[in-house]
């Protein structure tokens, strides 16, 4: 069956750094951390009492007349969505051919940690009736088709940190095979919520610098003390290529291959194998060459086993050419963003590819043996790219890869 | 009492519908509000927290109007105050 070119003709995100896509590129580029103590609760009886959280978010970004009757996931995701159409300039013209398909770790566990609240502290009959709608997987979805009046292919899924990865991969097949001419596709996540962050407390894979946030989080270096959880979106508009050139429209970057897979092993460790085959995957389905990928925007996450595991499966999967293959984590200045993260480092991709600028691995300073390859340690760098991948890799074995590469 | 009553109802209705407070009076009907179901029930629930009151399960459905929800929310309050009156006795 013959497959449709997909391109990415727009994107907006929500990160640490602020709304938009200019102070994200900025932060990214000037290598600065956006990793801060916790306000949005009492964390004082954490272990871990740092995050990345969005504090200059507003609900006016959303640009949604009933956003204050969405979770903060929701919000995140419309905003993100907001600023990706108006980015592309797309005007919907056949509703019927344009959907929406995001991922998120978590959903909308605000809701549910504010319900259980009620519950437990107050009665059954204090809970809010919008607690279902509120907290439902694919609130955000249904939201921003709702905003832009969108009637094609909507759906949302989870693969945890791999699941904006995912959902991109996911609406890149949608318009392969013809069952839409545009996407809004991405990620989103808020799980800087008192009950969840407390599981994640508990799992002892965050790092306790918490006197020194903005140097927490050192992806690769030998001293990582584990990943910093925080919150965000990030939506691109992907459309088939034809459509996009015929609107006239600013094209990005080609997405040109998407592999997924699951390690079939273990619930939180990860796999080389896996890994190494999802990568594989990916390569395959770009019809790439490994000695054509130019670099690497990593899973990265700073905890002692993802980061050697990572470094192994790309080792395993490009050879002699990994040594000149520059791989960043721009978790280093972000912090891990789950179900986000995944869309967050495809436009940091494909911003890549357009400015030809590689952002840094920032905090790298001791040198691990497990870890030998070239993490653009701590300034940014410039580089004429054309071929990029962007690797995810989830609790629950899910990893994700997608190829992306400059327009020639 | 009693206009302190319909006055806190015409503030959280015309909070949570969005809806000028001049259109919440007496004799006006729900749909004369705009809204759906999902809102009504999120402003009932609002309601019976605001004033400490709860509903009959079955005691928000008759509502159709401004008149009978105030009516409502009076007959709760007297109720309550019944209730804690005996508990305090």
């Amino acid at each position: 069956m013959p497959r449709h070119r997909v391109v990415v003709t727009g994107f907006g995100l929500v990160t640490p750094f602020g709304v938009g896509q200019q102070v994200f590129w900025e932060g990214l580029t000037q290598g600065r951390s956006a990793i801060t103590a916790i306000d949005l609760f009492d964390a004082s009886a954490f272990r871990t009492r740092i995050a990345g959280a969005c504090p200059s978010f507003a609900i006016e970004h959303c640009d949604y007349a009933d956003a204050d009757r969405t979770d903060r996931v929701s919000q995140f995701a419309l905003a993100a969505a907001s600023e990706a159409m108006r980015s592309s300039g797309l005007e919907i013209e056949d509703e019927e051919a344009t959907g929406v398909i995001l991922g998120t770790g978590i959903g909308g566990i605000t809701t549910i940690d504010a319900a259980q609240k009620s519950l437990h502290t107050k009665g059954p009959r204090f809970v809010s009736p919008m607690t279902v709608p509120m907290s439902m997987f694919n609130a955000a979805a249904s939201h921003i088709c709702i905003r832009y009046g969108l009637r094609g292919p909507c759906f949302t899924l989870s693969t945890a940190c791999s699941s904006g990865s995912n959902a991109i991969g996911e609406a890149f097949r949608t318009i392969q095979h013809g069952y839409a001419t545009s996407m809004l596709a991405g990620g989103a996540d808020a799980p800087l919520s008192y009950g969840i962050f407390s599981g994640w407390n508990a799992l002892r894979v965050m790092s306790q610098r918490n006197d020194t946030p903005a140097t927490a989080m050192r992806p690769f270096s030998r001293d990582r003390d584990g990943l910093v959880l925080s919150e965000g979106a990030a939506i691109v508009v992907l459309e088939e290529y034809e459509h996009a050139r015929r609107r006239g429209a600013a094209i990005h970057a080609e997405l040109i291959g998407y592999g997924y897979n699951n390690d079939g092993l273990h619930a939180t460790r990860p796999s080389v194998d896996g890994q190494t085959k999802s990568i594989r995957r990916a390569l395959a389905d770009a019809e790439l060459d490994i000695s054509a990928v130019d670099y690497i925007n990593a899973h990265g996450t700073a905890t002692s086993a993802n980061d050697a595991t990572e470094t192994q499966a790309v080792k395993n999967v490009f050879g002699a050419h990994a040594k000149r293959l520059p791989m960043s984590s721009i978790k280093s200045m972000i912090g891990h963003s789950m179900g986000a993260a995944g869309a967050i480092e495809f436009v940091a991709s494909v911003l890549s590819l357009r400015e030809g600028v590689l952002p840094p691995t920032i905090n790298y300073h001791v040198p691990d043996p497990d870890c030998d390859l070239d993490y653009v340690a701590n300034v940014a760098r410039e580089a004429r790219i054309s071929t990029v991948l962007s690797n995810s890799f989830a609790f629950g074995g899910c990893n994700a890869i997608l190829a992306l590469r400059a327009l020639h | 009492m009693e206009d302190r009553v319909e006055e806190q109802l015409r503030e959280l209705i015309s909070s949570n519908l969005k809806v000028d407070k001049t259109l919440i009076r007496r004799g006006s009907k729900l749909a004369d509000w705009g809204g759906d179901s999902l809102l009504f029930l999120e402003t009932i629930f609002e309601v019976e927290n605001h004033f400490n009151i709860q509903f009959p399960d079955t005691g928000a459905d008759h509502v159709s109007d401004f008149d009978s929800l105030v009516a409502l929310v009076k007959v709760q309050l007297l109720k309550t105050g019944v209730r804690r009156f005996n508990a305090s006795a």
